[in-house]
């Protein structure tokens, strides 16, 4: 694609499959859809429509695809053409890596099947745009600039429609008249919703009246105070695939980690449900609309693994407390034994599958945060 | 007259001897308070009034000035910048000057009724046109709302009833503490003797137990 590029047609077997326009303001090379077809013998015809050039750059049979997953930056299936470079230092990424270019028309092209794909990168003040092409179609670009260092945010292209699609950035060699440079880079690429419910609530039902020594401890059942039950929902979303994003020099809401240096530590957004002007989990998930969606304040609208916070309704100081969904099923504890209710689990007071508004009036705020990871 | 003058006598010696007995013993009070209300029932009686503001009214029709029958400005909240940052944005600046609990909790409740009515509107607009409501929906939202994300209310179940479980109400002369659970969580409220009946003048939580 450029910007002397017109339009075609595509025709396979005789029939037309469409017609696309190759414009764009900058080059992006290497951009491609795919068509599904029987087995056996086809002929694919390109007619140029007009309205400026038509290329061709190679065809594909059979190309292979990934389907529902985390794709790091290193995978073999992202196939990188032009400059690019390891960065140096990447701390709080995924899974500690990141390529970076800040040479023009340097890209990748990554073919995938399913209907939704996020493209996970860092923001910081050196950053560019990246030029977004799906199926030979323009989405735009995705502004990578930042004052600060931000990992792991993600742009989610969903609604693609079921099948094979093939994903196309190039470094557009523009940017924010702030930045200092034009680095666009890549973290990790996710097709699908890869958060993996089970295991969160298998997680959540093996913990609910526990402590697991490979994480921080902020209270036991009874402790006063016991402030676990953020730390405990944090443990459920790592369980079912949910990365940390660490880093232990920074502590604001754009991470979310635990580390242990001479004894167990976490980032506030790991274990802290609200405050004022401090990073806590409410401020985090505002941040990342590639890992949680903001469902409302009625939580039987969630799934399992997904959670919610709650605010005491005496006091100002915003959500006091939060509480894992783990599913429908029966009553364990607390009342309605034994009847078939959205269950809910928590630390501090300790509870393992009570109904998801056990002990809630009314008057108690809440704020319900699906999964979209 | 000479029958209004004694009976005004009367009354005024009652009251002397009512108001020494409350100091003397801080059992009895006076004024205000019906004959015969001991302070501990007035205390909780004054607390359930408003855990009954709070839990059985709905958030849509609370009368957030119905807390000044309950509550009232003292120093006994402590009232930290931030929370006098966020009485100033949501009831004005001048509120916020002398603000204690029963300001605090005007604005804490006024705020959460203008974020009510701002969510349901987009809420119902969303469902009018068979859609969630968008992240930028939320996040405009969140921007109208002085940059917090508004929680929506459901009406309070009819059935249900404020329960308060009393630990201890001890009254030193014009000077209540109740350590007492409300069902989410256990806390300290500290009441005041004030204009003739008890007021609170702030709540703590001790343990959250939602």
């Amino acid at each position: 694609m450029a910007n002397n590029r017109g339009s075609h047609a595509v025709y396979i077997d005789g029939q037309l499959k469409g017609a696309y326009g190759s414009y764009a303001p900058e080059i992006r090379r290497q951009v491609g859809k795919t068509w599904s077809v029987s087995a056996g013998n086809h002929t694919i015809e390109v007619v140029v429509n007009g309205g400026g050039l038509t290329d061709v750059d190679a065809f594909a049979i059979d190309i292979a695809t990934v389907g529902e997953g985390v794709y790091d930056n290193d995978h073999s299936h992202i196939r990188y053409f032009g400059s690019w470079a390891d960065s140096s230092y990447t701390p709080g990424t995924y899974n500690n890596s990141l390529k970076i270019s800040n040479t023009p028309q340097s890209g990748f092209r990554f073919t995938f099947t399913g209907d939704e794909i996020t493209y996970i990168y860092s923001m910081h003040s050196n950053r560019g745009r990246a030029a977004i092409t799906i199926d030979g179609n323009n989405y735009g670009y995705i502004d990578q600039y930042s004052p600060d260092l931000r990992r792991q945010i993600g742009r989610t292209f969903s609604g693609l429609g079921l099948g094979v699609h093939i994903l196309n950035v190039v470094v557009s060699g523009t940017k924010n008249a702030s930045s200092s440079d034009y680095y666009v880079d890549l973290d990790a690429l996710v097709v699908g919703n890869v958060y993996d419910r089970t295991a969160a609530v298998n997680y959540a039902d093996t913990w609910a009246h526990g402590r697991n020594s490979n994480y921080p401890n902020y209270g036991n059942d009874g402790d006063n105070p016991c402030n676990d039950c953020t730390n405990f929902v944090s443990q459920v979303l790592e369980a079912g695939g949910l990365p940390q994003i660490a880093h232990v020099s920074y502590d604001n809401d754009y991470y979310w980690y635990t580390y242990y240096i001479s004894g167990w530590s976490s980032s506030r957004t790991w274990r802290v449900t609200s405050a004022p002007d401090i990073p806590s989990i409410q401020s985090h998930v505002g941040k990342y609309e590639s890992r949680y969606r903001y469902m409302g304040s009625d939580p039987s609208t969630l799934n399992a693994g997904d959670f919610f916070l709650m605010d005491l309704d005496t006091n100002v100081s915003g959500a006091d407390h939060a509480r894992v969904i783990v599913g429908w099923g029966i009553v364990q504890e607390g009342d309605q034994l034994g009847q078939w209710r959205l269950l809910a689990s928590q630390h501090c007071v300790d509870r393992k599958r009570v109904r998801w508004d056990y002990n809630l009036p009314s008057s108690i705020s809440k704020w319900a945060y699906q999964i979209v990871y | 007259m000479f029958r209004q003058r004694f009976l005004g006598a009367i009354f005024l010696i009652a009251a002397v001897v009512l108001l020494g007995l409350r100091v003397t013993f801080a059992q009895e009070s006076a004024d205000v308070d019906p004959p015969g209300k001991t302070d501990t029932q007035a205390i909780m009686d004054v607390m359930l009034q408003f855990y009954q503001l709070l839990r059985e009214t709905p958030v849509r029709t609370l009368d957030v000035k119905q807390f000044a029958e309950v509550l009232k400005d003292t120093p006994d909240y402590e009232l930290t910048a931030e929370t006098q940052n966020y009485v100033s944005v949501i009831l004005g600046s001048e509120a916020a000057q002398s603000a204690g609990y029963l300001t605090a909790m005007q604005a804490k409740w006024t705020h959460l009724q203008q974020g009510d009515r701002l969510a349901k509107g987009v809420i119902e607009q969303a469902k009018a046109e068979n859609r969630e409501v968008t992240a930028e929906e939320w996040q405009a939202l969140a921007e109208q709302n002085h940059g917090k994300l508004p929680p929506t209310f459901s009406d309070p179940d009819p059935n249900y009833k404020v329960q308060l479980q009393y630990e201890s109400i001890e009254i030193n002369e014009d000077r209540a503490v109740v350590r007492f659970d409300d069902g989410i969580a256990y806390q300290e409220a500290i009441l005041r003797y004030m204009e003739g009946r008890w007021y609170i003048t702030n709540i703590i939580p001790i343990s959250v137990h939602f």
